[in-house]
């Protein structure tokens, strides 16, 4: 391995610094909803979380089936650098949901058709990433994750139509109407801000989780290759035949 | 004095949740710097 393989990349760690900060500064200085008051503020970290799972469950997708047609690695690490973020991301916008709710709804938790399909969506990515750990064979891991990160792509449109397919107590679509947004300008700029921001993030940790993906695979490699006993030799075989 | 009571309860809960987000996604981004600095050392080792 050269230095160069191996060279460390600081910018992604400023980028999302930055971008997180200028949510921040947007998100706390704009105006509150005059019905919401200042518990709309909730909304410029809520909605950008909430559409990364849907670019990174995208993202996980296109990785996937390029996989299958490819069999190169370097889009299972795609796509596994994605869902990564996007169970993060899934559960931000779940636990920032639950925490908007509180107040307004009276509740934490109601199992409305669009939260219960975005705890399940969460789920099912957990288990792509539990499915990784079923065996260290690069291309078996890469081919079973690959089938499930394309199969489970139909989740993000039941999850963002739930709310129109089955009214509950989740609000429907505010900006993509076709009307219109049913918001202020000011907010609707915001929130474009924030999504923004947390895309520009979103792009910044891919960096990062893909040169991640990038080491663990030669850390395996190396491990599998390297001439020191495995565990399994120093375990003798048991005498079947003695006492017969 | 009502409506100041009910935008400080508010703030708490918009504190709260930026809360949870900021330190969800450093502890998130540590733990990506974190897994590669081990790997970086681990292929120290193997090399």
């Amino acid at each position: 391995m050269t230095t160069t393989e191996h060279r460390v990349s600081v910018w992604p760690w400023v980028v999302m610094a930055v971008a997180g900060l200028v949510t921040f500064v947007a998100a706390m200085t704009v105006s509150p909803d005059v019905v919401q008051g200042q518990l709309s503020r909730i909304m410029y970290v809520h909605v950008p979380s909430a559409w990364l799972a849907y670019l990174a469950f995208g993202v996980t997708m296109l990785g996937s089936a390029m996989y299958l047609w490819k069999k190169t690695l370097t889009w299972d690490r795609i796509a596994l650098a994605s869902a990564e973020i996007g169970v993060v991301f899934t559960g931000l916008a779940i636990g920032l949901g639950m925490i908007w709710a509180k107040p307004t709804w009276g509740m934490w938790w109601t199992w409305d058709a669009r939260l219960t399909l975005t705890a399940i969506m969460f789920f099912v990515y957990l288990g792509y990433l539990a499915l990784r750990r079923t065996t260290d064979d690069l291309h078996a891991r890469a081919k079973r994750s690959a089938i499930l990160g394309v199969l489970a792509v139909v989740q993000i449109p039941l999850v963002h139509f739930s709310v129109i397919w089955w009214r509950g107590l989740h609000q429907a679509p505010t900006i993509g109407k076709p009307e219109g947004p049913s918001m202020d300008t000011s907010m609707v700029v915001t929130l474009l801000i924030a999504v923004f921001m947390f895309t520009t993030m979103y792009v910044a940790m891919m960096f990062k989780r893909i040169e991640l993906a990038k080491l663990e695979d030669a850390v395996l490699v190396a491990e599998q290759t390297s001439s020191g006993p495995v565990a399994g030799e120093a375990v003798s075989a048991p005498d079947l035949m003695r006492g017969s | 004095m009502l409506l100041a009571a009910i935008s400080a309860e508010q703030w708490n809960w918009v504190g709260l949740a930026y809360g949870v987000t900021y330190v969800g996604l450093v502890a998130y981004a540590a733990s990506i710097a974190v897994r590669i600095t081990r790997a970086r050392n681990k292929l120290g080792e193997t090399e």
